[in-house]
């Protein structure tokens, strides 16, 4: 079941509404067709009025392949067609979503179809995954070092991305002498983890690879290449893995469902199978 | 103090915690005396439930919390998706929490007692996750 809801109001909450099964499959026809157009949730310019539709999961029948939450529209340059469909859905009986409210989002849907996108249809070059000569690759399966009762809890998704135990819940920086300022950003973020001793290029031997992701706003994430051509992580205090939040293994971070964190900034390397933090 | 009631004190302080982020430290808060009393009046009135593992998601996984006697942690549990997972002195158990009330009721203590930015993050996550879990 998918439930849309509009972005519109600065101060109120904004309207939502369930779409039929028939409208659900349209959709989904749609964006499986084009996926360019499923945006992160954060990808808003932040203007007043019509700023595109969020799109949610609401229940666990919806196609796994999907990312559970993501945004449609909003933006100059987007499609016409879909957004004002999308929009005639929400001629629903239960819905606050009136004839005022459609002709203001439709005016800026059509409006948004004439301008020339703001940015390009690619996303912009984070830096590519560099293949390391040596490298440090921990199983993708057996996660018992940092699953047990005495640890899980106190080590995070940096302890983790830098196979270094120290039971401290990592910060980024830290153990440089810095502290990771908020809200993290990849400029940050990336800061403290250079600063802790990771590089932009392979290290001589035994290397581990990262890569950082930034929930805007609010927090910071690392994923680590792992054995099999897998990347692995570990949500916070919770066990690590190796699968995404639709429960599929994950082959690549860039396009794995992230949850919110849904920046993806760069990738990091670090040599002799453990970098050092706390 | 009688040998019953050292191995069942009553919990006299308490701590919640968000669980929402994987590199930051999540948003904490103590409670209140007369919410501690609440708190384990909510508890006790839970039925058993099967037992369920927490959720390993990215984002809004549910709440946590800790109860302390003397300054000493005498319980903790997991609150997520209409469940308690409980663990004292007894051992653990599962317990159902029918409607989240449990788990909404430990969200609503945050308010006033961290920033107010962090805290309606974490009400706005918390909602959204538990409308899209909803389900028909």
């Amino acid at each position: 079941m998918l439930q849309v809801e509009l972005d519109i109001f600065s101060g109120r909450p904004n309207p939502s509404w369930i779409l039929s099964g028939k409208e659900e499959k349209e959709l989904l026809d749609r964006v499986t067709a084009e996926p360019r157009v499923m945006l992160p949730t954060a990808a808003t310019n932040g203007r007043l009025g019509y700023r595109g539709y969020v799109v949610s999961a609401v229940s666990e029948s919806v196609d796994k392949k999907l990312p559970s939450r993501f945004r449609i529209g909003g933006q100059p340059g987007s499609e016409s067609d879909l957004n004002l469909w999308l929009l005639d859905t929400s001629e629903k009986l239960d819905t606050e979503v009136d004839d005022y409210l459609r002709e203001v989002a439709a005016g800026m849907i059509r409006k948004d179809g004439l301008a020339t996108p703001a940015h390009g249809d690619t996303l912009p070059d984070k830096g590519a995954l560099v293949g390391c000569a040596s490298n440090y690759l921990t199983s993708s399966t057996d996660f018992s070092f940092w699953n047990g009762a005495s640890y899980v809890y106190y080590n995070n998704c940096y302890n983790y991305a830098s196979n270094y135990r120290s039971n401290t819940f990592a910060q980024p920086g830290r153990q440089g002498g810095s502290t990771l300022p908020f809200p993290p950003t990849c400029a940050n973020a990336g800061a403290g983890v250079r600063l802790d001793g990771w590089t932009d290029a392979c290290q001589a031997s035994n290397n581990l690879t990262i890569c950082l992701v930034i929930w805007p706003g609010n927090d910071f994430h690392f994923y680590r290449m792992c054995i099999n051509g897998r990347w692995c992580h570990k949500p916070g205090s919770t066990p690590a893995k190796n699968t995404d939040d639709s429960g599929n293994l994950i082959t690549n971070p860039q396009t794995a469902n992230r949850g919110p964190y849904t920046t993806f900034c760069e990738y990091f390397y670090g040599g002799g199978g453990s970098v050092l933090v706390s | 103090m009688s040998k019953r009631k050292e191995e069942n004190p009553s919990p006299d302080a308490a701590t919640v915690e968000v669980d929402l982020y994987s590199g930051r430290p999540n948003p904490a808060w103590s409670l209140t005396p007369e919410e501690v009393a609440r708190l384990v009046e909510r508890v006790d009135g839970l039925a058993p439930a099967d037992e369920v593992e927490p959720p390993s998601r990215l984002g809004f996984r549910g709440l946590r919390f800790r109860l302390y006697a003397g300054g000493r942690e005498i319980a903790s549990a997991e609150s997520f998706d209409g469940h308690l997972r409980f663990q004292d002195s007894a051992g653990p158990r599962h317990l159902a929490d029918p409607g989240r009330e449990v788990e909404r009721w430990l969200l609503a203590t945050g308010q006033g007692k961290i920033e107010s930015q962090v805290y309606e993050t974490l009400k706005h996550e918390a909602e959204s996750y538990w409308t899209r879990k909803k389900g028909p």
